[in-house]
């Protein structure tokens, strides 16, 4: 497991963290995140393979029912394991903790 | 179509060429991933989105592949990547069964005869002699141009105890024999098929004993005791396989021998059909201390000293050669060495035992290659158009983002895939083929029967299946994936680019041009062949019954004794009903090779004409009784045969000579009374000419044809063997009864045969019943067997340049409908358009005759030597394979030729 690719890097990248935050609100495959956090497939695909192979992401498939009875091919869901989910709180106080710093250097992004 | 599904489509496809990014192992479930991304969006703006979306699977598959721990781009994964499209070619072809099975089956028929043919090859060429250090051994034999230009004599006895000594590049040297002998067994009087070896013979071959021991130098002694080896097979079929048979003692000729051990099996003489494959083996038993003479009877085989070649052995020999006559006096005058240009040569064994089968093979194979290069070039024009009308797709491939690699990979796959489908097929046949080759085969061709498919030719067949399918891969890879294989030339549909129209004319002349070669060899053949089998080999083979007999020479002594054991066995012979004559001879003509015997005469003023015409005074000398010329059917053409008169009293001393004799000898004299000595003795008593009888056939040495020269032939009468005294070690010698017969089964006279021959002596053993037209056919067996190969390819050729010109022209007429419809609908009648079909058909086809006449010219030095009677520039083999050809040509385009002429204009112009 190498740094570069997160594992338990305390250092998530800000994009890992924004798509752990979108699966922690409800979106489950990738093509919602990508809408949901605006960022372009090209980000969120390969993160999520690399959130999954450090173990912060897990995924799994659809039930082939769910699927027909809205008329397409099984998804394969994704959710925020435990690790995960104490990675994003870390790196959610990290980014208050940044966003407080650029509040008092800019009052005017509060808004 | 749905905006969204456009889309959607889009979408899929990028997926679908990104996941060719992610190993194979993944691939699926990368697809199903991303699948379940892909949702169908109604509007244009969400279906933009679903595209960009889709871009994503090209960063994804990278990242799958940095995550898995994989490298892209590794050869591993290449051949994955291969691998699949193998598997979507091979999904391509079962959609479409007649192409495929049409390349398949031609690709096939091409490299199952190169597969059979290089399965021989392999067998009887390329593999080394079953003997140990093969490639140490040489022949050696002695060339004698003062005799003939091709006189090749065996080795002496001489030589061989000479050399033995003195020569210092052969580390061993052996001589041998083949001999019969009569062997008195409890199921009466046996003829076994016996070879009489140095005791070297035994490490040179590599033999062993499977029971008792082998021949040692101790045996092979003039004092030592006559010992002898069985084979495997004569221990089993005569001695009941007795496993207390050594030690036990054999009358081999009338002489007691003890058996010292049984031959393991699988032991071959060099150049010895194996069915022929000798039952005995007894020490030549040479005395070193005793007289020589110069009796150059004897083949032989030795190995090279280490670091020695053939060329530094006959360096060596030629040294030693000169020194013959000082250490033979009595054996080598000195000017018979140097007058006649004696020297002996080492050719390497194998090269030797296989005379000119070899470059026959090679023939054989370069055939069977022109067959497979034509049906490539037929599979690559079906190749070719079958690429044509996949060209949108391709396009559409390279427009999605496909790059040239991927393409380029896809289409050789494609031909490979065909390549080796059409490969196993082919090993599959020649499994088949090459058993049922060895069956056709003469016996006469060494080391053929026995071949199966070799593992070798299997290599060698997939090797060029993967040169072919790269091959078929090459034109479509240069020009549509090279390109890009733009759109926009997609949809140019009725104007067929002059470059495809062209390379697909160049294919057809090419292939009209290499079957016209095959036809034009295989016509030059069968020429050769009827040639021989209607040349005159000077008898009448109808009805003539043919075997050998051998008297025991300790129950008949003596000229006299032996002449009347022959009459009595002539005479109730002649009695047996349905026996119109018989007679008796040493050899039988075709089959038998004469020799060449110096003989003597009485006028001298023959020798002035010998000196003049240049050659020595050698002729075929053979042993003949009253009554041969007759069962023969040899004609008589000056004076007369021999009477039983001539042979009773030997002091008449008559003799017969053949037309080629006399017109040498006494050119433009009678040569009836003139005196002949045998053996070239000019002493006398002479043998005085009673008659000059037609000339025969004799057999031929090496790498001449077959029946190609009579025999210059002087008969002796029976009774007086005049070759006895040289032939001490031959006693009894061979004679073959010859019966005419006017039974419609002569065969069926062989019981009573055998029974007046019983009563005449009952331990004459009987051999080699056969008749004289089986003798004949057999001469001409092996060009027999090479016409029919050939012809074979020649036919296999001209069907795949049928099927060729066929498949070419019927395209051509497809794509031309609506020219042809309008051509038809301002006036052009049904006949014109047939003509203008079958017209560019034979300018195509004229083209091919031009080429394939020049490169038969070209070709034809390689067959010059299998050819008999016929020049290799024949004009009339040239010109029937040319109309050959042509028919063929013009009945194949006539077909689609008569479907142009039957388009419906109106159809035709409403189908665009």
């Amino acid at each position: 497991m190498t740094s570069k690719h997160g594992g338990t890097d305390p250092s998530l990248s800000y994009n890992g963290a924004v798509v752990l935050q979108a699966l922690s609100q409800g979106h489950r495959y990738g093509f919602e995140i990508m809408r949901a956090a605006h960022l372009p497939s090209g980000t969120v695909y390969p993160l999520l393979r690399r959130l999954e192979a450090s173990g912060l992401v897990a995924s799994r498939w659809e039930g082939a029912a769910d699927a027909r009875r809205e008329g397409r091919p099984p998804r394969r869901y994704y959710e925020a394991t435990p690790e995960g989910v104490t990675a994003l709180a870390e790196a959610r106080e990290r980014v208050m903790a940044q966003q407080a710093l650029f509040g008092h250097l800019s009052p005017a992004s509060e808004g | 179509m749905h905006p969204g599904r456009i889309f959607l489509r889009g979408a899929r496809a990028l997926v679908w060429l990104a996941a060719h990014r992610v190993p194979l192992s993944r691939r699926d479930r990368f697809m199903r991933e991303w699948e379940g991304e892909l949702t169908n969006e109604s509007d244009v703006e969400s279906g933009w989105r679903l595209l960009v979306a889709a871009l994503g699977a090209f960063a994804d598959a990278r990242a799958l592949r940095t995550v898995n721990g994989m490298k892209g781009g590794t050869m591993g994964d290449w051949i994955q990547e291969f691998v699949n499209d193998v598997r979507v070619a091979l999904r391509g072809m079962k959609r479409s069964p007649g192409f495929t099975v049409t390349a398949v089956a031609t690709l096939a028929l091409g490299l199952g005869g190169s597969a059979a043919l290089y399965s021989l090859l392999d067998r009887v060429v390329i593999q080394p002699l079953p003997y140990p250090q093969p490639e140490r051994l040489v022949r050696l034999s002695n060339q004698v141009p003062g005799v003939g230009p091709n006189e090749v004599w065996a080795m002496s006895t001489a030589q061989w105890a000479f050399l033995t000594d003195e020569a210092t590049t052969l580390e061993s040297m052996g001589l041998y024999r083949g001999r019969g002998g009569n062997v008195m067994t409890a199921a009466g009087p046996q003829r076994v098929r016996s070879v009489a070896v140095t005791a070297s013979m035994m490490d040179l071959l590599g033999m062993r004993a499977s029971v008792g021991r082998l021949i040692s130098p101790d045996d092979d002694t003039p004092a030592a005791p006559m010992v002898g080896l069985i084979s495997h097979g004569f221990w089993q079929r005569v001695l009941g396989g007795d496993p207390g048979v050594v030690g036990t003692t054999l009358v081999y000729n009338d002489r007691p021998v003890e058996i010292i051990g049984v031959v393991d099996r699988g032991v071959e003489l060099p150049g010895w059909p194996v069915d022929m494959a000798p039952e005995m083996w007894i020490p030549l038993r040479i005395d070193r201390g005793g007289t020589f003479h110069n009796n150059h009877v004897f083949p032989s085989i030795a190995r090279m000293a280490d670091g020695a070649t053939p060329a530094s052995v006959e360096e060596e020999l030629r040294g030693l050669t000169d020194r013959l006559p000082d250490v033979f006096p009595q054996a080598y005058g000195r000017r018979f060495i140097d007058g006649y240009g004696f020297r002996t040569q080492a050719i390497p064994l194998k090269e030797s035992v296989l005379g000119d089968l070899a470059s026959t093979l090679w023939i054989l194979f370069g055939g069977v290659g022109l067959v497979l290069l034509i049906a490539c070039t037929n599979v690559a024009n079906l190749f070719l158009v079958r690429m044509e009308g996949r060209r949108q797709e391709l396009a559409l491939r390279g427009a999605l983002g496909a790059n040239r690699t991927t393409l380029g990979r896809y289409v050789i796959a494609e031909g490979l895939t065909l390549a080796l489908l059409g490969a196993l097929v082919a090993v599959a046949l020649a499994y088949w083929a090459v058993p049922a080759l060895t069956v056709l085969a003469p016996a006469e061709l060494p080391r053929v029967q026995g071949a199966s498919l070799s593992v070798n030719a299997v290599v060698v067949t997939f090797l060029l299946a993967l040169a072919g399918g790269l091959a078929l891969a090459a034109y479509p890879l240069f020009t549509h994936v090279r390109r890009g294989g733009g759109l926009l030339e997609s949809t140019r549909s009725t104007t067929a680019s002059r470059g495809r129209q062209r390379l697909r004319g160049a294919l057809v002349v090419s292939q009209v041009a290499l079957a016209l070669t095959l036809v034009v060899g295989a016509g030059l053949l069968v020429q050769s062949l009827s040639a021989l089998r209607s040349a005159d080999a000077g008898i009448e083979a109808e009805g003539v019954l043919a075997v050998d007999l051998y008297l025991s020479r300790a129950r008949h002594e003596g000229d006299s004794d032996v002449w009347s054991a022959y009459r009595d066995i002539l005479n109730r012979v002649r009695a047996i009903p349905g026996v119109a004559s018989a007679g008796m001879s040493e050899e039988l003509p075709v089959s038998g090779g004469f020799g060449c015997t110096v003989q003597g005469f009485e006028d001298e003023t023959v020798y002035d004409v010998v000196k003049e015409q240049g050659g020595t005074t050698c002729a075929g000398q053979e042993a003949t009784s009253p009554g041969y010329f007759e069962a023969m059917g040899i004609p008589v053409l000056e004076g007369r045969g021999f009477t039983d008169q001539d042979l009773d009293d030997p002091t008449r001393a008559t003799v017969v000579v053949s037309k080629a004799f006399a017109d040498r000898f006494w050119p433009g004299r009678s040569p009836l009374g003139q005196g002949v000595g045998p053996g070239g003795n000019t002493e006398g008593p002479f043998y005085h000419v009673i008659g000059v009888v037609g000339d025969v056939a004799r057999a031929t040495s090496e790498g001449e044809a077959p029946l190609s020269q009579p025999a210059m032939a002087i008969y002796y009468p029976i009774q007086h063997n005049p070759e006895e005294t040289w032939n001490q070690g031959w006693w009894p010698g061979a004679v073959s009864l010859v019966v005419k017969s006017d039974l419609s089964d002569p065969s069926s006279l062989f019981p009573a045969i055998r029974q007046a021959v019983a009563q005449v002596d009952p331990e004459i053993p009987l051999t080699n019943l056969t008749d004289m037209e089986a003798v004949v056919a057999e001469a001409s067996s092996r060009l027999a067997f090479v016409s029919l190969l050939l012809a074979i390819a020649a036919g296999t050729a001209l069907l795949l340049a049928a099927v060729g010109l066929y498949g070419v022209i019927s395209y051509v007429v497809s794509r031309r409908t609506r020219e042809i419809g309008m051509r038809m609908a301002v006036g052009a009648q049904p006949g014109d358009v047939q003509r203008m079909v079958v017209g560019g058909a034979m300018s195509l086809v004229a083209l091919g005759v031009v080429m394939g006449t020049l490169l038969s010219l070209a070709s034809s030095r390689i067959v010059a030597g299998l050819l008999v009677g016929v020049e290799p520039t024949s004009p009339a083999a040239y010109a029937a394979a040319a109309g050959l050809l042509t028919l063929v040509a013009v009945t194949a385009s006539w077909i689609p030729a008569r479907r142009a002429a039957r388009i419906d204009p109106l159809e035709a112009l409403r189908a665009e």
